[in-house]
Order: C-alpha cells, then sequence, then structure tokens
C-alpha cells in the first residue's frame, strides 16, 4: 500500500524536532556551522524558515522538507546507473549504495536539493524510515516526533480528493508532468 | 489496440527500453521486434568512463541488468547483431544489411549517435580511440594497463576530460586540444573555463586550444599530431578523438523522413511521418531555451523521449515538452555543473562563496544559463527546474529572484501554501 508523508504549513511551529528525530533515527552526525552553510555533511530532514510580505508586515513560516518520493520522480529517470528506483508497492523512492557512482546527476535533477552525498561521495536520503517501519514502528520518526502534527503519515488512498488534488498540484509543479500522482 | 499490430523498435539504448516499458505498460498487447548492431542488453555511453577507471564492474555498465531478462519480462522479439540498412515507409517494413525484413505498423528509430571522427589523415590507426561503446571502454582499459607515457586527447568535451582523467591517473603526461579557444565551449562561460583551465595546467596537463586536428602521422612508434596553427606536431603513444558525437541515420531517406542534424520529432515524438517515431540521441527535439530544436544527447532526455514515444505509440497520449542543456561532471578533484546557454545572454555575473565559483548568464531579467565550479552545487537542480518551469508554463517566475538565497524558500513556500 502506498504511503507518504504530508506536511501543513498552517500547523509548523519550526520546532526542528523532525529534524533532530531524523538525524537520530539515521544515525546521521549534527552539522558544523562550516558544513551547514556548505551544505557537505547529510540531512534527510531539514526545516527551513520562509519570510513573507512587505517591511512592518512581515510574517514567518516554517516548511520542513525531506524527499517527496514523487510519483514520477525525475532522479530516478537522471540516474545514470539504475541505482535509483521507485517501488510501486510502497511508493518509496529508494538508492542502491551498491550502484551509485556519486555522479550526482539525481542533484541535478532534483526540483528541491533532496540528494546528499556522504563522505564516501554516494548519494542518501530519506527513505521514509524503511528500516524503522520494519521493525513494526507505525511512523517514520519525523512524523512521530511532531508535537504539532504537521506532519502526517497516511495511506495516499485514504486521503480526500481534495488532499488528492492538492498534494497532485504540488508534485505537477514539481516534476513539471502530468503522470505524477498517478492522476 | 489490437494484438495483430507489429511495433519495430530499432536500437537499443536507453530510449529503446524505455519505449519497451512504456508500451507494455500501457497494455500493448502486440509483437515488439527490436533491431540492432549491438549484440549485447542497453548500455549507458556516460559509464564507460567509469568502468575504464575500475570504478565500476564492466556489468554495471547496463543499467537494465547485464542479461537478457528485462526482454523477456516484456515480451520483446530480439533481432541483435544485424545493423539496419534500410527505413521504407512506403511498404512501411525495416530491412537489415544481412537481408531480413520486418514490417512494422509503428517504427522507433532509437540508433543513438557515434563518435564524430573528422575526415583527415590517421584517423584509422591503431592507437586512436574513440570512447563510446563498450568495445571503445574496453580497448582503452587494455591500452592503459601498457602504461602509455604521453598520450593527446583531442576534444576538450565532457568525455574529453574524463579520458584526460583516466590518462592523468594513469600516469601519462597529457596534453588536451580543441579547435575552440577554450574548455567546455558549449556548457562553460569562458571565464569559468579559464579557472579549470588554470587547474589543470598546475596538474602539469598541457591544453592546445584553437586549432584544429588536420593529419595523425606515425613514425618510430610514436604517432604525431599535427595542427591547423602549423606549430610543432603533438607526439603520443595514445591519441582519443573526443570531438562530439553524431547521430546514426545513415539509413533514413530523407525524402521520407524530415532530418536537420538529427530526426526531427514533434513533442510526442513523432517524425514527419505519423507512423514513425524517433527519441534519444538520434532525435532532435526542441530545446526550451532557445525555442528550436536541437539534438540534446543526454540520458535523462533520452530516456523521457523513448518513454513518450512508447506512450503515445500505444495509444496514452503524452507530451513531452523539451529540455534544456545540462552536465554535472567530476574530474581531477573538481566538480563542474551546468545548464542552458552562458555566451548568448545579456550579461554574466559571477560570485565566489565556501571555496566555489558560480557563474549566472542573464537574458535581460530572464536566467539563462548558470556554471558551478566545486562549490556544493546544491541548488542546481532547484534553480534548473525553476528555469524549465518558467519556460514549459510561459510564465517565469520572478527570475530576479532566483539568484537570491530567497530561491529555495520562495519555490518550497509555493508548493506547500494552502490551496
Amino acid at each position: 500500500m502506498s504511503k507518504a508523508i504530508y506536511f501543513d504549513i498552517d500547523r509548523c511551529i519550526g520546532c526542528f524536532a523532525c529534524q533532530s528525530a531524523c538525524k537520530q533515527e539515521n544515525d546521521l552526525a549534527p552539522h558544523t556551522l562550516e558544513e551547514a552553510l556548505s551544505q557537505t555533511a547529510p540531512i534527510w530532514r531539514r526545516v527551513m524558515e520562509v519570510e513573507q510580505g512587505d517591511y512592518g508586515q512581515e510574517t514567518v513560516s516554517y516548511i520542513s522538507l525531506s524527499c517527496m518520493h514523487c510519483a514520477d520522480a525525475p532522479c530516478v529517470i537522471a540516474c545514470p546507473t539504475g541505482a535509483l528506483s521507485r517501488d510501486k508497492e510502497s511508493g518509496r523512492v529508494v538508492v542502491n549504495e551498491s550502484k551509485c557512482i556519486g555522479c550526482k546527476m539525481c542533484l541535478q535533477a532534483c526540483p528541491f536539493g533532496i540528494p546528499q552525498y556522504g563522505k564516501d561521495d554516494l548519494m542518501q536520503k530519506c527513505n521514509l524510515c524503511l528500516d524503522r517501519l520494519q521493525d513494526g514502528e507505525a511512523e517514520p520518526a519525523c512524523v512521530a516526533s511532531c508535537p504539532a502534527k504537521a506532519l502526517r503519515y497516511g495511506d495516499t488512498a485514504e486521503l480526500s480528493k481534495k488532499e488528492q488534488t492538492k498534494v497532485a498540484a504540488r508534485l505537477v509543479l514539481a516534476t513539471g508532468n502530468k503522470y505524477s500522482a498517478g492522476i | 489496440m489490437p494484438k495483430n499490430e507489429k511495433i519495430c523498435i530499432i536500437g537499443n539504448g536507453g530510449a529503446a527500453v524505455e519505449a519497451v516499458k512504456a508500451l507494455r505498460e500501457n497494455q500493448y498487447e502486440g509483437e515488439i521486434h527490436l533491431v540492432s548492431d549491438s549484440a549485447q542488453p542497453a548500455y549507458n555511453p556516460m559509464l564507460t568512463t567509469y568502468y575504464v577507471s575500475g570504478k565500476i564492474e564492466f556489468e554495471a555498465m547496463f543499467p537494465y541488468g547485464c542479461n537478457m531478462d528485462l526482454y523477456e519480462q516484456y515480451d520483446v522479439t530480439l533481432h541483435l547483431g544485424s545493423p539496419v540498412a534500410g527505413l521504407d515507409t512506403k511498404t512501411k517494413a525495416v530491412s537489415t544489411a544481412s537481408g531480413a525484413v520486418y514490417p512494422y505498423d509503428k517504427c522507433l528509430v532509437a540508433t543513438g549517435a557515434s563518435p564524430f571522427l573528422p575526415p583527415i589523415e590517421g584517423m584509422d590507426r591503431e592507437r586512436v580511440y574513440t570512447m563510446r561503446t563498450v568495445e571503445d571502454a574496453q580497448k582503452l582499459k587494455e591500452a592503459l594497463e601498457k602504461k602509455p607515457g604521453k598520450a593527446l586527447v583531442i576534444g576538450a568535451s565532457m568525455v574529453g576530460i574524463k579520458v584526460v582523467e583516466l590518462l592523468y591517473d594513469a600516469g601519462a603526461e597529457v596534453c588536451l586540444a580543441d579547435m575552440a579557444p577554450y574548455l567546455f565551449p558549449l556548457a562553460a562561460h569562458q571565464e569559468c573555463a579559464c579557472v579549470i583551465e588554470n587547474r589543470l595546467t598546475d596538474k602539469g596537463i598541457r591544453l592546445r586550444f584553437g586549432a584544429g586536428i588536420e593529419k595523425i602521422l606515425e613514425a618510430d612508434g610514436k604517432l604525431s599530431g599535427y595542427f591547423s596553427d602549423g606549430k610543432p606536431p603533438e607526439e603520443a603513444d595514445l591519441i582519443a578523438v573526443c570531438i562530439g558525437v553524431r547521430p546514426n541515420l545513415g539509413f533514413i531517406d530523407r525524402e521520407q523522413i524530415e532530418i536537420d542534424r538529427g530526426i526531427l520529432v514533434d513533442d510526442h515524438m513523432r517524425t514527419s511521418d505519423p507512423d514513425v517515431y524517433a527519441a534519444g540521441d538520434v532525435a532532435q527535439g526542441m530545446n526550451l531555451l532557445t525555442g528550436k530544436k536541437q539534438i540534446i544527447g543526454l540520458w535523462p532526455n533520452a530516456r523521457y523521449q523513448g518513454r513518450t514515444a512508447g506512450r503515445n505509440m500505444a495509444g496514452a497520449e503524452d507530451v513531452y515538452s523539451g529540455a534544456i542543456p545540462h552536465n554535472i561532471t567530476h574530474f581531477i578533484h573538481m566538480v563542474f555543473s551546468g545548464f542552458g546557454d552562458l555566451t548568448s545572454g545579456t550579461r554574466t555575473e559571477t560570485e565566489e562563496r565556501n571555496g566555489g565559483y558560480v557563474q549566472r548568464a542573464w537574458n535581460g531579467s530572464n536566467l539563462v544559463g548558470v556554471n558551478m565550479l566545486d562549490s556544493s552545487c546544491a541548488q542546481i537542480g532547484i534553480i534548473k527546474s525553476a528555469v524549465e518551469k518558467g519556460l514549459q508554463t510561459g510564465t517565469p517566475a520572478e527570475f530576479e529572484q532566483l539568484c537570491s538565497t530567497k530561491l529555495r524558500d520562495k519555490l518550497l513556500l509555493e508548493h506547500f501554501k494552502r490551496a
């Protein structure tokens, strides 16, 4: 059954719990300032601060971003070796590290800047907590840690029609392809 | 679609395989005949240099598997090792050099491209190499095991620089030559190219730009490359020609199918003949940036085009609006990434930060090209996608935003804000 993580910008309070939980769950070391600036240490889920509006009228929002597991993922098409693939059953876009050559074609293809490269130069990213869920947990670590319920993990088929349309619109925007999200 | 329908695919690369997959995934139940000069499963030419360097095994050059399982799974009738000699749209049949004839209802030409060898003396000499096919890779790998002392690489292309790296790592004294005045003439701005050139020179790699190769002579066991600048020839034990590629379309009748540099295709990958499609490095589809048709020889482009052709041949209408040229490559401890056109805009700007070099080209208020060197290249995909989307929809987002650090935030906000 295909499942995905949904993010509600109106509920996010920017507490960074999801970012920390993701790092703990996936054994990712904390950034130094230098690594954060040059984006050279892997981070699978990132919280970003976004300011909007004019002077005197600013509002601040937060976006918690990780791999979108696009239905028609540009990274999968761009990958020259077949290291990246999308599992139709689960909806996961996964990387097979033994096939990755670190060429960064996926980085040039991803509209969200998701692909990360470790010290081994191989690509790594969110796998929707594959190990954690196989161990019997109900939700990915980021979702479980979210105190504001801004992140939600659910079955794509159980979403309301309205939500599906909204999600699909995002993906179409992201991948520029009407085959996204299977509509 | 009737079961007795016949589809013939000429070629066996990424575009051909994606077409096969798309046909079957869209309920095409008729016959699929795949005719190719190659006797191997589909390989990716980009991986050949990785194999020569020893970074990947031989089998890994075949991204769909180093066996015929995939073709069996998708019920493809293979005619491998049989070069195609003709395609006749009147009788609707493909004929091979060995005399076999395969009739079709719909045909896909996905024959790819071959290295361009200038018609000059000496190109056929034994130690003159190209880099495109699995066989090319095997030959160069063997040659490197003999430890060539001096090597000449002709063509400062994306392939050329990878071959330079292979030779440099094998301990050879390397000279890189090109008719163009600077490195990566199609992908880089001259200023960015200059930064790379200086680093190559520091590593002891000699550059010889602005002169074309005129002949290759052989004497006393040494090859000599003579250039149009009339200066002393370049001596070498090994010469690699990486000038570029040309589409494989010698069997196409220009009276029947419209050809410019490649086979002209529309956004359905259809050629001027309604029952003939083309995809991959042989096809000349849309460059979104220029609005003109251009061969964009990239692995993802070939796969998208092949998939679009397959869907349309199966009757599931699909459109592929085009691509913009882009590259990302690493060599000799450098990472270079670029997209678009760096030369014909109205102004460029450069920025050096965090040890990286970024150059952007603008045409008025529109971003038309980016070069990144050694930065983490973290934003390259975001920027490229934003530019592509702007071109596809005809509504360029606020391009002034593209160079600011607000870019990612702004674009992402649009994805998530409440409908």
